[in-house]
């Protein structure tokens, strides 16, 4: 009898490990008879929601007073004193979260996922930087952006990098972009924050390998400048395309380019359009006969950029923590670790879902990422023939002219240019 | 020089009225579910549910996904 | 005379850019109006489901902040107050007593305080808990599982996308409204205070 009676106690305790079954009343609430009160749980509350309309305040003004620096005034002194407030504010105050780059994500899983709700400040953070890109090109950049003033205020000794390689370079914003939005379409991960390298520095604490890379970062900024927002920065690339499309937008002289070349090198980001010479026009047919080379080329390397992406999908979804665990179990690899049984799979057994709810998830997911794997490759075929036509197409200037995709509005050239502005008196 | 600009415009009015229609989107719908979402039993088949945010109805879907695993 | 001319001048294009102009002025006026309407009742959260947890002991470790802003929080009423706590003191030790080498937490994070017998009451000293929950495993084997893990909301930076949410086994970690930031299981779920 007793000893039924403590394999059952055992078969309880056991039962009790392997479901992890909470808050079953074993002992009874104690009535006291001293008269001790029982203290109440402390649920300390979280940051004042009047905050977050605050910071959304706060992004509006910012980008007007930018653009009107940039624009109106032409002042390179006043977008720097703004660079140092958007660090201390969106940086350091805010600790640098929602940030409008990572924000794409949730705006890119919002669309995909009904179910996810999208905190409004988390909208405007999206929405107002582009708005005002359209308007007055890549303010956001030059004064506002937090990761971005960062950099700019490192950019001590700016060196030019040859134009291929700034091309060439320029296509990986895009790639992660592409990247970024799959995973978050998937729901899988945020791939941007999880990789924000500067984050750290706001919050004066983070791993290892982030303040190792964001301090490399800053350091090759020093010599190359803002290499994060050039080279890597997906937000980047969509302010990029929407620039083209300003309708103001920062001019290297208020009045008529003289040719004076002074400004050609003030630029750090490689984003003066020089002028062209007219001897040196290519002769048409050559020309032509590329051009129309290009064009058939670009549906080419969307159809074969969409084909190799998907074929990697199953690469691409590994990343997904479903799917992982999906060919953990059937492979039966516990995750590598040869003692003791994975914490995912402990999890996955105490959560009571079947196997095949699971793998019919991961299966589903998987799809998701064959789908996307076929959009993400069209996509990069289309950035890269575009980069091709640009390098290839040959467009007359005359005047020294901020390239509008790549030019952040950051207003040094201004500071070089001798031509007085046009009197508007008269 | 004029068709350049034209088609600037063009491209313009096309990304505002995208934005527009995301971020009305996203606002739309965030709006409405708070007053319209009830979890009783009349909704439980009802359209609205798809595309719930609270809490209750994702439990509530993930419970019915479950379900037509179990049967099916 | 001059101005009457230059009125006159407005071309189509003029027109059509002004129009926009002034959508764009109307709507980011109405996108702000619904934003200062609705924000307050529209954040959320991060927080964790103690009924998933498996109290694997990442939260100690991935969390952003250098002590992570999750903690094991106590929720007195469905304590029992037991001499023999299971969150407490080290499975198997000899004498119950607060020596540090009985208790099962690693930073000595828990306070025992004698109230009548055979009761304790317990507190966490929150400056203290790294948020491993080594107690909470004891307390859901042999207790009431009245010692939870959750987000401590005064500490959280509530990031983008929570750190440890990224690494949860058991996908633990939700967004929860702002309003009602806890999420404790068990008979105490609406008792709670908040302070």
């Amino acid at each position: 009898m007793k000893k039924s009676l403590s394999i059952i106690f055992l078969l309880i305790i056991f039962s009790i490990q392997i479901y992890n079954v909470i808050a079953i009343q074993r002992f009874p609430k104690p009535e006291f008879e001293s008269g001790h009160t029982q203290p109440p749980t402390l649920t300390p509350s979280p940051r004042a929601q009047a905050l977050d309309i605050l910071d959304v305040f706060v992004l509006a003004a910012a980008l007007s007073i930018v653009s009107w620096l940039v624009i109106k005034k032409r002042s390179r002194k006043g977008v720097f004193w703004m660079s140092v407030f958007a660090v201390l504010y969106f940086g350091i105050f805010r600790e640098g979260c929602v940030c409008s780059v990572g924000s794409l994500q949730n705006v890119t899983l919002a669309l995909f996922n009904p179910e996810y709700s999208i905190p409004l400040t988390v909208i405007a953070f999206f929405i107002l930087p582009l708005v005002y890109t359209l308007f007055f090109g890549r303010t956001f950049c030059a004064g506002v952006c937090p990761l971005g003033t960062l950099q700019d205020i490192f950019a001590l000794r700016p060196m030019s990098i040859k134009s291929w390689l700034e091309k060439v370079l320029g296509v990986i914003p895009f790639i992660y972009l592409g990247l970024a939005v799959l995973y978050a379409a998937t729901g899988t991960d945020f791939i941007v924050c999880r990789y924000d390298p500067f984050v750290g520095f706001f919050r004066f604490e983070g791993t290892f390998m982030m303040f190792i890379i964001g301090g490399l970062l800053l350091l090759i900024g020093v010599f190359i400048a803002r290499p994060y927002c050039r080279f890597l920065c997906p937000y980047g690339a969509l302010l990029n395309l929407v620039s083209r499309f300003s309708r103001k937008h920062i001019t290297i002289t208020p009045a008529e380019c003289i040719n004076c070349k002074l400004c050609e090198d003030s630029c750090p980001f490689e984003a003066i359009n020089k002028p062209v010479v007219l001897k040196d026009k290519e002769e048409k047919p050559i020309a032509s006969r590329r051009f129309i080379f290009i064009s058939v080329i670009i549906p080419l390397l969307v159809l074969i950029g969409g084909f190799t992406a998907s074929q990697f999908h199953e690469n691409l979804a590994i990343v997904n923590p479903k799917v992982r665990l999906a060919k953990e179990l059937i492979n039966n690899t516990n995750y590598g670790e040869p003692n003791e049984e994975a914490f995912e799979i402990t999890a996955f057994k105490s959560a009571g879902q079947s196997k095949e709810e699971l793998y019919k998830e991961a299966a589903e997911i998987t799809n998701q990422f064959y789908i996307g794997g076929w959009i993400l490759g069209g996509f990069l075929g289309l950035v890269f023939g575009f980069t091709l036509l640009s390098l290839s197409v040959f467009r007359y200037r005359e005047d020294y002219t901020p390239n509008k995709g790549t030019c952040i509005s950051c207003a040094r050239c201004v500071d070089y240019c001798p031509v007085l502005p046009e009197d508007r008196s008269l | 020089m004029n068709r350049r600009k034209f088609i600037t415009t063009i491209g313009r009015g096309t990304i505002l009225s995208g934005l527009a229609a995301i971020s009305g989107i996203l606002i739309f719908r965030n709006s409405k579910e708070k007053d319209l979402c009830t979890y009783d039993f009349v909704c439980k088949e009802c359209q609205r549910l798809k595309s719930c945010t609270q809490p209750e109805a994702i439990i509530l879907k993930r419970k019915k996904a479950k379900n037509s695993v179990s049967n099916g | 005379m001059a101005k009457k001319e230059k009125k006159k001048k407005l071309n189509r294009r003029d027109f059509i850019d002004r129009g926009f102009r002034f959508s764009i002025g109307a709507g980011l006026v109405g996108l702000s109006g619904l934003l200062a309407k609705k924000s307050f009742s529209n954040e959320y959260v991060w927080q964790l489901d103690p009924e998933k947890c498996i109290q694997c002991g990442r939260c100690a470790t991935e969390c952003v902040m250098t002590l992570s802003a999750v903690k094991c929080f106590h929720v007195y009423d469905m304590c029992g107050y037991c001499d023999l706590c299971g969150g407490y003191l080290r499975p198997g030790v000899k004498k119950l007593t607060t020596a540090a080498e009985n208790q099962l937490c690693p930073t000595s994070a828990i306070e025992r305080k004698f109230i009548e017998e055979p009761f304790f009451e317990y507190h966490i000293i929150e400056e203290l808990c790294i948020g491993c929950g080594k107690c909470v495993k004891g307390c859901n084997a042999f207790g009431n599982g009245s010692l939870q893990l959750q987000v401590n909301h005064r500490l959280c930076d509530d990031c983008n996308e929570c750190a440890i949410a990224r690494v949860c086994p058991a996908d633990a970690f939700e967004r929860v409204p702002a309003d009602n930031p806890y999420k404790f299981s068990g008979n105490s779920k609406d008792e709670t205070k908040k302070s």
